[in-house]
């Protein structure tokens, strides 16, 4: 599969099911961990989300979507948000939130395809970021609703 | 803690940034990177007189579990191997190590290390092992079916180059093509390979061997049955009965 920045843009931004889940987070190891199953709306490609929070530095933490191809083993991580957990090599000098997202380049060029780096002001904290996240992978609306209750009292931010 | 942390900062000649991030928790931001190009968590505090704990706080194996689950007892074992071999120790997912004052620039060189072997566990992925299917294929027919004259990536029909053979033989007139598979795209490539020789009324014998026969579904068994020869349904199941039948070949 040649893996195009368009591509990779489909993958992402697809209407997607949740077709199982590990249900809440769950403590193992130090860290909160919970998995999802996704299907495009169109049947045509399949994911795989984590979402991953340190107990200790609640600051890090991850959530990701992989890209699990039917016709290659394995799957590709195509985006990651994370939190403030320190710098990195794109920006040594920064803490802040950023998103890894993979690219054509990185790809072909096999490098770890999510090491493209980019700062980001869309979330601050893990529940932004999770509420960012299942909107920018565009898991369809019951779903939000159904596996991703709000959980503040600031109002329903999965409303369109 | 703030002389250890002067000291810290001492030995890094100021390349390594220091931030308190719980108090008595102080996290280095030292210039030693994931491949994802995020930093390698390491974290210091004081743990009694002159002893100094580095730890990860959790982070290396909340970063494994992202694509490899620490979920069989022979993954814990390849962990606590890495962990003892290396003088640390795991404590509800905290990755940890005693330093002292004099050996800090070390150790926190080598924690850094340990760090980065325990993230490369998921190179232990089923499909990358998996992916050593046709090294350690080639590898078989170079040490032990030299004598059958083994050629790699062959193409019967000239004009179609397209349709590549991974190994042919020669044990006796006629060429015997072998083709590894190990999943369903090079199955239906290796199927279609085959009649197209049988079309073009080659004259020859198709060897295949299955990194897993099972995973094919049933159809596509069923049409790679109908094309090939014979199917070795394992890779031990080859190295065990190769000889024997490149054997019968010669006669």
């Amino acid at each position: 599969m040649k893996y195009t920045d368009d591509l990779i843009r489909e993958l992402i931004t697809c209407e997607k099911h949740i077709v199982d889940s590990s249900g809440n987070l769950k403590e193992e190891n130090g860290y909160l961990r919970r998995n999802l199953s996704l299907l495009s709306v169109d049947r045509d490609y399949e994911f795989f989300v984590f979402i991953r929070m340190n107990i200790s530095f609640q600051e890090n933490f991850s959530i990701g979507l992989e890209f699990n191809p039917r016709e290659e083993r394995g799957r590709v991580c195509l985006v990651r948000y994370n939190g403030p957990h320190g710098p990195n090599r794109q920006y040594p000098h920064h803490e802040s939130c950023h998103i890894h997202r993979a690219t054509e380049e990185t790809i072909s060029e096999n490098r770890k395809p999510d090491s493209n780096i980019v700062e980001t002001q869309l979330y601050s904290t893990f529940n932004d970021a999770l509420n960012v996240f299942i909107r920018d992978i565009n898991i369809s609306v019951e779903d939000r609703k159904k596996h991703f209750p709000p959980i503040d009292t600031q109002g329903n931010l999965f409303s369109i | 803690m703030n002389e250890v942390i002067e000291h810290i900062r001492l030995l890094f000649n100021d390349k390594a940034r220091i931030q308190e991030k719980r108090p008595g928790i102080f996290q280095l931001m030292l210039p030693i990177f994931h491949e994802d190009g995020d930093m390698i968590d390491i974290f210091v505090q004081s743990n009694g007189p002159g002893d100094i704990l580095i730890s990860d706080f959790g982070m290396t194996i909340m970063r494994l579990s992202y694509h490899y689950d620490i979920d069989t007892q022979n993954k814990e074992n390849i962990l606590q191997r890495i962990l003892s071999e290396n003088y640390a120790y795991e404590e509800n997912g905290h990755i940890k190590f005693h330093s002292s004052l004099e050996t800090i620039y070390t150790d926190l060189i080598h924690m850094a290390q340990v760090y980065a072997k325990v993230g490369s566990m998921r190179y232990f992925k089923r499909e990358v092992i998996e992916s050593l299917f046709y090294e350690i294929l080639e590898e078989f027919i170079q040490k032990n079916l030299q004598q059958f004259n083994p050629r790699i990536k062959v193409t019967p029909i000239a004009e179609r180059k397209e349709l590549e053979v991974d190994f042919e033989f020669r044990p006796n007139g006629y060429p015997v093509y072998l083709y590894g598979i190990k999943d369903v795209t090079k199955a239906r490539l290796v199927t279609i390979s085959c009649l197209e020789f049988m079309r073009s009324h080659l004259t020859f014998k198709s060897y295949v061997v299955h990194e897993n026969f099972d995973a094919l579904s049933k159809k596509d068994r069923a049409l790679l049955t109908n094309a090939c020869d014979k199917q070795f349904t394992s890779l031990d199941d080859f190295k065990e009965h190769a000889m024997q039948f490149f054997e019968r070949e010669r006669h």
